[in-house]
């Protein structure tokens, strides 16, 4: 069997036939900058043609666009930024953002940095943690653009977070995954279980060291845009069962969590889960945890 | 806090100088402007008391020291646009020039804000009041210039962003 089909199959598995996609390219309005009514206008005057993403309350699709949405005045103003549909989805999941301390504990090149402090109204503080400075250079300028004041950034390893000596209200992991086919050509070439399962080691122990600095009500929100389970479902069953964590139910775009992967029987609660399988938007997985009592 | 304190004063006069070139009035507590290897960022109390010196980049980002020179960020620019400061307002076509790094010319500038003074240095906005970013004017503006003729120079604009990526 061929290392493609072989994924292809486990997909299979999981309950969805491979088609291969190219996701829509999407923005998201950063709202603290312009009032959305009032990009709309500017953007449809240059001859942007967009289309509202359902399921995303600032997203929206580019249909078609003369000039690069990467490169127009209103880009550069951080009236919005370029972000793919389903990876606006892990911050939508979190509540009540003003004021709070929040940890974005994988956070290069910062689209979702961006995205918290837009929700947080710039007020409260960021910990943004990257280990590769190329990807923090690219956080910064992100940072500078948007307008963004609230964020303290770190080149630091998140699992090493104790060390910041803080407890936070809401912590994303935004977790170093395997990707997926939809980004990289070679994907099915380049990737092995066995590198699946080591990203999903260094998930573990994001997740351990980042569990510890949450405060007693706080949130978390994990999200990888792997399509394997290892990354996902079973990291998330693991940490329920090892973590003293529990998964919150979160109403948004994408299919349950799988409970049976590979013949394995998972908690139930795991199907709270989302898996965003590709079409419109990018591969994903999102899961909503918070402490047990 | 953190910064070797006359380097710190240093790069504090330097920013103030460059606002004061601008024609603003608007100063920074320096308690709240940290100093990060030549990089200044303004800081809040919330941030201040949460942060550890090892910082990348904390705060609003204001600009840097380069080899006794100060680049002012977006931010800064942004803060100053909004106050009384010299300031061109220019046309829909010059704002797409000047993001590419062109020159401005007399009869694509709205309005003038401010000093009009050969020499003096304008920010730099579009027709909605957005700042672009900020230029030197080499021909007083209220003079009419030889045609063809820019008057104001470019030093820095948005288009940077997609520069420093490359
Ligand atoms: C999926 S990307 C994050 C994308 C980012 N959240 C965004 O929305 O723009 C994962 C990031 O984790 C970083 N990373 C890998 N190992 C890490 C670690 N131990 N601590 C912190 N960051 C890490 C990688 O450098 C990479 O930038």
């Amino acid at each position: 069997m061929s290392k493609r089909d072989f994924f292809i199959n486990r997909y299979k598995h999981l309950g969805w036939n491979f088609v291969n996609v190219r996701p829509n390219q999407a923005f998201r309005i950063n709202r603290n900058n312009i009032e959305p009514e009032e990009l709309l206008r500017r953007l449809r005057k240059s001859g942007v043609k967009l289309e509202q993403i359902p399921f995303l309350k600032n997203g929206y699709w580019i249909v078609q666009s003369k000039t690069s949405v990467g490169a127009t005045v209103e880009y550069l103003l951080g009236f919005y930024s370029i972000q793919g549909a389903a990876s606006q989805i892990p911050v939508s999941l979190f509540t009540k953002m003003k004021g709070k301390k929040v940890l974005d504990a994988c956070a290069a090149p910062g689209g979702k940095t961006v995205q918290l402090a837009d929700l947080m109204g710039n007020t409260g503080l960021i910990v943004a943690l990257d280990i590769n400075k190329r990807r923090l250079r690219a956080l910064a300028n992100h940072l500078e653009r948007c307008h963004i004041s609230n964020s303290i950034v770190y080149l630091f390893d998140a699992r090493q977070s104790s060390l910041l000596n803080l407890k936070f209200d809401r912590i994303l992991i935004d977790a170093p995954c395997s990707g997926n086919f939809t980004m990289d050509k070679n994907w099915f070439n380049r990737r092995t279980i066995k590198d699946i399962k080591q990203n999903a080691r260094l998930q573990r122990e994001l997740l351990i060291k980042c569990t510890d600095c949450l405060e007693d009500h706080g949130e978390i929100v994990y999200s990888t845009c792997s399509l394997e389970p290892e990354e996902n479902e079973l990291n998330m069953d693991w940490a329920i069962a090892n973590l003293n964590l529990r998964i919150d139910k979160i109403e948004c775009y994408g299919e349950k969590g799988a409970i049976s992967v590979f013949g394995k029987k998972l908690n139930n609660t795991v199907a709270r889960s989302r898996r965003i399988w590709p079409g419109k938007t990018q591969g994903f997985f999102v899961c909503k945890l918070r402490r047990k009592w | 806090m953190y910064a070797n304190l006359e380097e710190s004063g240093k790069l504090m006069n330097l920013i103030k100088d460059f606002m004061q070139k601008l024609g603003s009035k608007i100063s920074f507590g320096s308690e709240n402007v940290l100093n990060k290897k030549g990089k200044l960022f303004l800081i809040n109390k919330k941030l201040h008391e949460n942060s550890q010196s090892n910082f990348f980049y904390a705060g609003i980002y204001l600009g840097e020291n380069k080899q006794g020179k100060f680049i002012p960020s977006f931010n800064l620019l942004f803060i100053l646009s909004k106050q009384k400061t010299n300031k061109v307002i220019i046309d829909k076509k010059a704002a797409w020039l000047f993001i590419y790094g062109k020159d401005i010319f007399r009869e694509r500038i709205l309005k003038v804000e401010g000093d009009t003074k050969k020499g003096a240095i304008t920010l730099v906005l579009n027709n909605f009041e957005d700042c672009l970013g900020f230029g030197e004017i080499i021909f007083d503006l209220d003079k009419k210039p030889n045609k063809g003729e820019a008057v104001v120079n470019n030093i820095l604009d948005l288009g940077d962003f997609l520069r420093r990526e490359k």
